[in-house]
């Protein structure tokens, strides 16, 4: 597996580092401000409308595997063939088959992630199936080999001139660095696929559980062609994309596109319900419908339940200030920003995929407050930064059941609306306690131990004090009232001096602690005046 | 609420050992505004490193600890967001037996909203306690207070009271990029993320870069050290203490 | 409380603006087949026209005819999916849309095929104003009472991407536009 912009064995760190010193990089993801604030225009302008959104995606969640069987029935009922694949394997293997039983050697695709999830096109290569993406995000990153950057948005980090250089390698001849001209040019390129397409490959945004329809968004129009022209339609389902009924379509699909692109709909929302019927002239004779497990039956239930809540918005990621320095290939994931840190390491199998992922957030909460859906998901990295300390499988472990009376704990959610401490749903997620593992940091838990007794605190920081004062050669004077933060007192470290500091000392100067803390000050405040 | 309430004064590790000027700050404005001020000498962390590091044990040992000294308070009062948020999203998952914590979170609260929202005193130097600072100041927005505590308004209405003029930058509530541990496990993210607030702040020529967490300005004026860029990082409890006259 | 398909109209005009849709009349029905056919001539320029095997709306109004003294073919010719691959614009009636979004809900049966309102280059659509719902959730309540087809799409605007750059284009795989004539009827659906 090559993916162009990740060099193998490199860390989160080392990549995150490149991409912020990559001009270009830092120029194309830029473009991505304009979706900042799309998703507070949820929260502000469609707040009854996001709570029911919120709902109804914990609906399913309560019996996910039901859920499934009834969307199951009633594809079935309307004339699709549905296979359940518990693997990334098994998806390709099925998918295969079933190509290479209708005889199919040229696949097009729209955009999906569980695609991504389960290396789809390249296994297809490998079976000697041409498969070509037709989403322009999604057909340039394909011709640079790499993953998409970002699910709404797969060559964000693409400067034009970038697009324009790769795609001439397609071409043959140099592409301007033209939007209008790439797009033209795209479009008689693609067009070429598209008619000559035998198997049509999409994913789902949505499948009802009551008509057995499967819904997919896109501004192109892309998943029309590629539902009209193949005599075989497969769709890649993820179980979480079912939901209870056409209806809640009312209010998933504005939350959904407002949250990723700012539209109060997208141009084309492609609804397809059973193959081609007896007369009709275009459409697939044969309907596929793999609903793709790979992890996620095994979180129902569980503290890490609300993570299948997820609509792929990308609304974390546009409002993330780390997403927004590095990049998606920085994460080296199929599904990068905020939401990726929590389901790479959720759903790898082997509980190797992701595992550094969680640390790399500051925990802002910025991702939470955009979420249309309400999942805390500072909750879900905070859990998972105590979950990993394991090796092994952490979705597979997760046992934690929900509290059964979420509201019996006083929690105040990171607030759904922004600005509204306190409201916001008391989910799986943020209403479970945390559960105390086994496997515990020997430095914690000394630290806890020595600074949950007042005597170990004081005694500590005087220690702490004195030692960086002798290190550092000066002693931190008594700030008057007034200074600024440390200003007395910075100076610059000795990083070997101190523990974990490193890190920091490389970039910022580090104030040194002061011999005379406040509680000393406390003590003397009548003779000090204050 | 009594003419003179009472408050346990929670100064926080950080600025206990770092910054005892901004609790010095802290308490001559709450006493400025008319609360009875203790200090609870057994305090010590409300835990939120280990939360941030991923040892939930670490954390709840110092949660517990932290309610035994606070319980008798009748308002607990810190000069940070993140700690007061620490105290009301983080200790009930905690220490879920423990039924002193629903009512002690509903007690616990950040200096600047206690003032404006508990108290309902913006204007600290009514009576001639204070004169107008006259300087120029920015503020930005620490994320655990902003999304956790909606604190937003309050200390901007103290500083408007107080005389400054408040010129807001662009990305005021985009994290600084000190995250707790990521602060120094991903100082390769963190100090651009630092560089971008400077920035931002930078073009407001304001005097002042203000806020309500220490540990963000300690963040941004150790970067600000190195780069030279923008305004000086100043806790709102010191500058809004400087104007004081007693 | 029922809003008058005045206000629906007016909602319809300012949303397919927003979308990049251009909207006509609303005309009579007697005027129908005459306008559709000669917007349809100027947007194909010379270009072939692709309609329908049958369409209630067209059919009702006779612009069904009106088309074929444009020469337009439907699905019943041989190699129809060529000359469609090749036609400069595609003619569909629309029995249901929605006003605050201006989408066009383009039903699949065996006389209205899938492609005929994303191939060809450009898309021209009939709408009776007696066609318009309010919202979404009307909507999808009406397509559920009349029992879901095997395809239907929602059509809300050109094709278009922003994958260069968050800059939006037009024309990427689908029309290049969409231009709406509404059709002064009475009739709700």
């Amino acid at each position: 597996m090559s993916h162009g912009l990740v060099t193998p064995g490199t860390t989160i760190g080392e990549r995150a580092a490149a991409a912020i010193a990559d001009p270009g990089l830092q120029r194309a993801l830029r473009n991505l401000d304009t979706r900042r604030y799309t998703a507070r225009a949820v929260a502000d302008g469609m707040p009854e409308r996001k709570d029911r959104a919120a709902a109804i995606r914990r609906e399913t969640l309560g019996d996910l595997e039901g859920w499934v069987k009834r969307a199951s029935t009633a594809l079935s009922g309307a004339g699709a063939q549905v296979h359940r694949a518990a693997t990334p394997d098994d998806v390709n293997r099925i998918v295969i088959g079933i190509a290479q039983r209708a005889g199919a050697t040229r696949v097009i695709k729209s955009k999906s992630m569980a695609t991504e999830e389960v290396d789809l096109v390249e296994a297809l290569g490998a079976a000697g199936i041409r498969a070509i993406e037709t989403d322009l995000g999604e057909y340039i990153v394909q011709v640079a080999d790499e993953r998409p950057s970002h699910m709404i948005t797969p060559a964000i980090h693409k400067t034009v001139d970038q697009i324009a250089e790769l795609l001439s390698r397609v071409s043959g001849e140099a592409l301007p660095a033209d939007h209008e001209a790439i797009t033209e040019w795209a479009r008689a390129r693609l067009r070429e696929e598209f008619l000559l397409g035998d198997l049509g490959v999409t994913g789902a945004n949505f499948v009802t559980a009551d008509t057995g329809t499967i819904v997919i968004v896109t501004n192109e129009g892309n998943a029309d062609l590629c539902t009209l022209i193949p005599r075989v339609h497969i769709a890649v389902v993820p179980v979480e994309k079912v939901i209870p009924r056409l209806s809640d379509l009312a209010d998933l699909l504005p939350v959904l596109t407002r949250s990723a692109t700012g539209q109060d709909i997208s141009n084309y929302l492609t609804m397809v319900t059973g193959p081609r019927r007896a007369g009709e002239v275009d459409g697939p004779e044969e309907l596929h419908v793999v609903f793709l497990d790979h992890g996620r039956l095994a979180l129902v239930g569980t503290e890490y339940e609300d993570m299948l809540a997820c609509i792929r918005c990308g609304a974390c990621l546009n409002v993330c200030p780390v997403f927004r320095r590095i990049s998606g290939h920085a994460y080296d994931a199929v599904y990068t920003g905020p939401m990726g840190k929590i389901l790479t390491p959720l759903l790898s199998a082997t509980g190797e995929e992701g595992r550094e992922l969680p640390a790399a957030s500051t925990l802002c909460g910025a991702c939470a407050e955009a979420c249309p859906v309400e999942i805390p998901l500072v909750d879900l990295l905070v859990r998972l930064r105590a979950d990993l300390r394991t090796s092994g499988p952490v979705g597979q472990r997760a046992s934690a059941r929900r509290s059964t009376a979420p509201g019996e704990l006083n929690v105040t959610p990171i607030s759904s609306g922004g600005r509204r401490p306190g409201e916001g749903m008391a989910t799986a997620a943020n209403a479970t306690p945390l559960q105390f593992g086994r496997r515990r940091s020997r430095p914690w838990s000394y630290w806890a131990a020595v600074w949950s007794t007042p005597r170990g605190y004081r005694v500590s920081a005087r220690v702490t004090a004195r030692a960086a004062s002798l290190i550092a050669g000066r002693r931190a004077p008594d700030a008057g009232s007034g200074a600024a933060a440390g200003r007395a007192a910075a100076v610059r470290w000795s990083s070997r001096a101190w523990f974990g500091t490193r890190g920091w000392s490389a970039s910022r100067d580090l104030p040194l602690p002061s011999v005379r803390g406040f509680r000393d000050r406390w003590r003397n405040r009548k003779a000090e005046g204050w | 609420m009594t003419h003179s309430p009472r408050v346990g004064l929670f100064v926080t590790c950080v600025v206990d050992q770092v910054a005892p000027d901004v609790g010095i700050a802290t308490v001559r404005l709450l006493e400025a505004a008319g609360a009875q001020v203790e200090f609870p000498a057994a305090q010590t962390c409300c835990g939120q490193p280990a939360i941030s590091a991923g040892e939930p044990e670490a954390a709840a040992r110092l949660a517990q600890h932290f309610v035994d000294v606070f319980d008798h308070c009748d308002a607990i009062v810190a000069p940070s967001g993140s700690c007061a948020a620490m105290v009301h999203h983080w200790f009930s998952r905690l220490l879920p037996h423990d039924d002193r914590v629903a009512t002690l979170s509903a007690r616990t609260f950040e200096l600047t909203t206690y003032l404006v929202d508990e108290l309902g005193r913006n204007d600290l130097y009514a009576g001639g306690l204070g004169a107008p600072l006259g300087t120029t100041v920015t503020v930005h927005d620490a994320c655990h207070g902003l999304r956790n505590l909606g604190i937003h308004d309050a200390p901007r209405s103290l500083l408007l009271a107080a005389g400054a003029v408040l010129i807001e930058m662009d990305e005021a509530d985009t994290c600084c990029g000190f995250g707790g541990t990521f602060a120094a496990k991903h100082g390769e993210i963190a100090a651009p993320l630092a560089d971008d607030k400077l920035d931002h702040a930078a073009a407001t020529d304001a005097r002042w870069l203000v806020s309500s967490d220490i540990a963000c300005l300690l963040h941004l004026e150790g970067r600000r050290r190195r780069t030279g860029i923008g305004p000086e990082p100043i806790h709102i409890a010191s500058l809004l203490a400087s104007g004081l006259l007693a | 409380m029922v809003t008058p398909i005045s206000e629906l109209v007016a909602e319809f005009r300012v949303a397919a603006a927003a979308h990049s849709m251009t909207v006509h009349g609303p005309v009579t029905p007697a005027a129908a087949p005459r306008t559709v056919a000669d917007l349809t001539r100027d947007r194909a320029a010379g270009g072939t026209v692709a309609r329908p095997i049958a369409d209630p709306v067209l059919d009702e109004l006779g612009v069904t005819a009106a088309l074929g003294d444009l020469g337009a073919f439907s699905a019943r010719v041989s190699d129809w999916f060529d000359a469609l691959a090749q036609a400069a614009v595609g003619v569909t009636g629309v029995d249901l849309a929605i006003a605050e979004t201006a989408t066009l809900i383009i039903r699949t049966d065996s006389d209205r095929p899938r492609g005929t309102h994303i191939v060809p280059t450009r898309h021209v659509a009939v709408l009776p104003v007696g066609a318009i719902v309010a919202d979404l959730g009307e909507a999808l309540a009406a397509v559920q009472r009349s029992g879901m087809p095997s395809n239907l799409s929602w059509v809300s605007g050109p094709s278009r991407t922003a994958d260069l750059e968050m800059r939006p284009t037009i024309g990427v795989h689908g029309p290049i536009s969409v231009d709406v004539i509404l059709v002064d009827t009475e009739t709700r659906r």
